[in-house]
């Protein structure tokens, strides 16, 4: 079920809401777990009923091994065999007929694909089980309940697309007393969160949707303009899209009294590609730091190593994120930025604060064209479209002032047409980037919503306008991660 | 938080929801009065097409209503038996009776956007009056092949759809199509838009009789097949190019991790069905403009794989195919088409001008 759906907001969001706190204002605590665990089932089977085998399956193997590890401390051969039980699941799903292709292309064998659908949420239900194995095997967390357990992985706000959580920050707060009454502070701030978060995703990211999907998939060619115009417009539709669903997410979990952990922090406003990824995809930055990158030996080895497993653990971020060689490449860009940094932290030579937003900016949308591209092919189109080397059309409306630039080789006329761009293209993305650039995050904002007029018309405004503008078919762009 | 902060933000929730909802409801009770595309209330614009259309004559207007609806008007009203009937999306609206080397009765009810589920309610509504056209031409589009694809248009006539799956599987058949309720069009924005222009325009005439097909409207024939509006024929003295170069989107809406055939066991059991009922069932593939025919080809081979199994499927069965998805079978150009899936004039007749049907 969609988060920027009728069913979920009008029907399944508010009858959860009020059966839960009957059922512990009934002191049916118990009964009140089954319930949003049910119903947690019941949201993910709501879009492909199919794959409820695989989830509770997925569940009942992690949940019988972190038994078995709180029975037998520190045994190791024991997590192995979780941590390749969920990674094979997760390869069989999402990367078989990747590595069936490239077979395929080195070999003469001539394998036929899968064509496996990729059930949705796997690559977050499966890390977060992973870290729940792990964290057993460090003592740092138990679960001896298997309703405990399934509500942990399964509670709706988180299971689609995160945040990635741990069991000890979440657990623990389904049992405080508190968090089984109504809490109305809670219950604004959520539904303020939600609200703004139906904005980005309804309003924002939809909308850039467009010239996005229009400039990489559809166009042959791009000029200039046109080039930046997809570029840009992919780079703020993905984190209007996923800050946009982590609101939704964080929002309807702040109902029932549970706080996730944020997943973004204004990332565009990074000075670094190191800031960027303390302000991206906060949850996923942390898993691949402590269950990728300390174990591999973390900032203990040596430099030439470090660097080498920096590398590593972005490749595998690359490839989390889609079983593609672009993804690869995205990842080892960015990996590659890291080393690069820490190379030239070693100069003590600070750049001017603009100049670093600049470059790093430049590097992020530049890097996430390889993220968005379906091939190589329709990347490269874009990043010599974005460098001119397909001409330069600029809009009719500028040409007698410009009529100059004539001489330079420059154009006038339809400057968007292949992307079905028109004169408000650019300066709606505009807007949008000095939203993401100056304006307080929702995190922030929701910090501090007091109960007034002021954030009373806000809350109306934007819920108002995002559920007149639902689209019932859009799809998050994270449930294929 | 103190008791009197409590307070406060129980008000501000129940001020907030209350705005909300009552908005809501407003919108809702304006869309379901002015309702102007007749989701809720019968057309009463759609009579006075069908009427027309039965005496001849040919009725300009916009193509934004009921189709479903209409359609049902259209068997249930007709005043001559039909015999031979097209059932297909837009891509056969230009299918005419006057291509067609036939004696035999006509009528197209091509469809916007229409699914292979949407075919079949049509000849549910023949079923149900109790007499099956003699020829039945399926058009088929790719995206048909493709379960559950979600296409939400047609709601009222989702009952004739039933009734022939009934009468091809039994009556004890679960049916899932996974569509949209037309009530979520009561709080749609754009539903909205157009209602709110639909009451500055009342009092203009929505749907007129006209003798010319040069007028900036949607057109019907008599005989059901549309010609589309001057303005979007007038794209095409840009050149075709810039639409080409977008090809496949049509298609992509559709084509989402489409990897297989899906409703292949449906639309078998469904042509079986028609030829038992001693029905003629012909397939029609409308081309694709040939620049989007070759993107789409690189995106989605499953498209050559769909004209394949149809072949294939065809020649088994003795059914005739006419028309292919590749526009070089029957040498059309880009000129020949108005966007990158829907062909002019010459397309459908170059094609359909052989045979006696």
């Amino acid at each position: 079920m969609l988060f920027n759906s009728y069913a979920y907001i009008f029907c399944f969001l508010p009858l959860i809401f009020i059966v839960y706190f009957f059922l512990n204002r009934k002191k049916l605590t118990l009964a009140a777990k089954i319930w949003l665990t049910l119903s947690s089932f019941f949201f993910y089977g709501y879009w492909n009923p199919i794959y409820l085998p695989l989830i509770a399956g997925s569940i009942l193997f992690n949940y019988a091994v972190g038994s078995a590890l709180l029975k037998f401390r520190k045994n190791s051969p024991l997590l192995i065999i979780g941590v390749i039980g969920n990674l094979g699941l997760l390869i069989y799903f999402k990367y078989m007929d990747f590595f069936i292709t490239n077979l395929n292309t080195l070999t003469v064998l001539n394998l036929p694909l899968l064509h496996i659908v990729l059930p949705i949420g796997i690559s977050f239900f499966t890390f977060t089980q992973i870290a729940y194995l792990v964290d057993t095997y460090k003592g740092s967390a138990q679960e001896y309940s298997l309703i405990n357990y399934t509500l942990f992985v399964t509670f709706f706000p988180h299971l689609l697309a995160g945040p990635i959580i741990h069991h000890k920050e979440i657990m623990p707060q389904f049992d405080y007393r508190r968090n089984k009454v109504l809490n109305y502070r809670h219950i604004a701030q959520g539904l303020f969160l939600f609200s703004l978060g139906l904005f980005k995703k309804v309003i924002i990211a939809d909308t850039l949707a467009t010239w996005a999907n229009n400039g990489f998939d559809y166009a042959t060619t791009l000029t200039f303009l046109e080039a930046w115009v997809t570029s840009l417009s992919f780079t703020l539709q993905l984190y209007f899209d996923f800050s946009g669903y982590t609101d939704m997410a964080l929002g309807s979990s702040l109902l029932f009294n549970i706080k996730l952990p944020i997943n973004f922090n204004s990332p565009y406003k990074a000075l670094s590609v190191q800031d960027f990824w303390r302000r991206w995809h906060i949850t996923l930055s942390r898993f691949m730091r402590d269950y990728v990158y300390i174990p591999l030996g973390g900032n203990r080895v040596s430099e030439p190593h470090l660097l080498f497993n920096l590398l590593l653990t972005f490749l595998l971020v690359g490839l989390w994120h889609g079983a593609g060689w672009t993804f690869v490449l995205w990842g080892l860009l960015h990996g590659g930025a890291l080393i690069l940094e820490r190379l030239w932290r070693k100069t003590h030579v600070n750049l001017p604060r603009p100049l670093s937003w600049f470059l790093t900016f430049g590097f992020v949308n530049a890097a996430w064209v390889f993220f968005r591209a379906r091939t190589f092919t329709d990347a490269i189109k874009v990043l010599t479209g974005m460098c001119g080397m397909n001409g330069i059309v600029l809009p009719e409306i500028l040409s007698h002032t410009l009529s100059g630039l004539r001489d330079w080789g420059l154009e006038f006329g339809l400057s968007l047409r292949n992307i079905e761009g028109d004169i408000k293209t650019p300066l709606m993305i505009i807007v949008f980037l000095l939203l993401s650039l100056l304006y307080k995050n929702s995190d922030e904002m929701v910090a501090g919503v007091r109960p007034n007029l002021l954030n009373l018309v806000i809350f109306c405004t934007v819920i108002l306008s995002s559920i007149l503008y639902l689209s019932p078919y859009s799809e998050y762009l994270y449930f294929r991660f | 938080m103190g008791r009197d902060d409590r307070i406060k933000y129980k008000w501000w929730i129940t001020y907030g929801l209350l705005v909300v909802l009552t908005v809501l409801a407003m919108v809702a009770v304006f869309n379901y009065k002015v309702d102007s595309i007749g989701i809720f209330h019968a057309d009463k614009g759609l009579f006075f097409i069908a009427s027309n259309l039965f005496e001849g004559k040919m009725v300009a207007g916009p193509i934004n209503y009921n189709e479903g609806e209409f359609q049902r008007i259209i068997v249930e009203n007709s005043p001559i038996p039909i015999d031979m009937v097209v059932v297909g999306s837009s891509r056969g609206m230009g299918v005419r009776k006057r291509f067609i080397r036939t004696e035999k009765t006509f009528f197209n009810h091509s469809m916007t956007a229409a699914t292979l589920e949407d075919l079949m309610a049509i000849i549910g509504l023949y079923l149900v009056q109790g007499r099956l056209p003699r020829t039945i031409i399926l058009c088929l589009d790719p995206w048909m092949f493709k379960e559950k694809n979600n296409l939400t248009k047609w709601q009222s006539i989702v009952p004739y759809y039933k009734k022939i799956l009934g009468e091809i599987y039994g009556k004890d058949i679960e049916i899932n199509l996974n569509r949209r309720s037309k009530y979520q069009e009561l709080i749609n924005l754009e539903y909205t838009l157009a209602n709110i222009k639909g009451v500055k325009k009342r009092k203009s005439k929505k749907f007129y009789i006209t003798k010319t097909m040069e007028v900036n409207n949607f057109v019907r024939e008599p005989d059901g097949s549309i010609h589309f509006p001057h303005g979007t024929k007038g794209e095409r003295s840009e050149g075709t190019q810039p639409l080409a170069q977008l090809g496949g989107r049509g298609l992509e809406q559709y084509s989402k991790d489409f990897y297989a055939i899906l409703n292949q066991r449906l639309f078998e059991d469904f042509v079986i069905y028609l030829r038992k009922q001693g029905s003629e069932v012909i397939l029609y593939l409308p081309p694709i403009e040939p620049i989007a025919y070759e993107k789409i080809k690189e995106r989605y081979y499953i498209v050559i794989e769909i004209e394949n199994y149809l072949r294939h499927f065809t020649l088994k069965q003795n059914i005739l195919l006419l028309g292919s998805y590749d526009p070089k079978k029957y040498n059309f150009l880009s000129s020949d088409f108005f966007d990158y899936l829907h062909g002019d004039e010459i397309v459908a007749k170059r094609i359909f001008e052989g045979p006696q049907l």
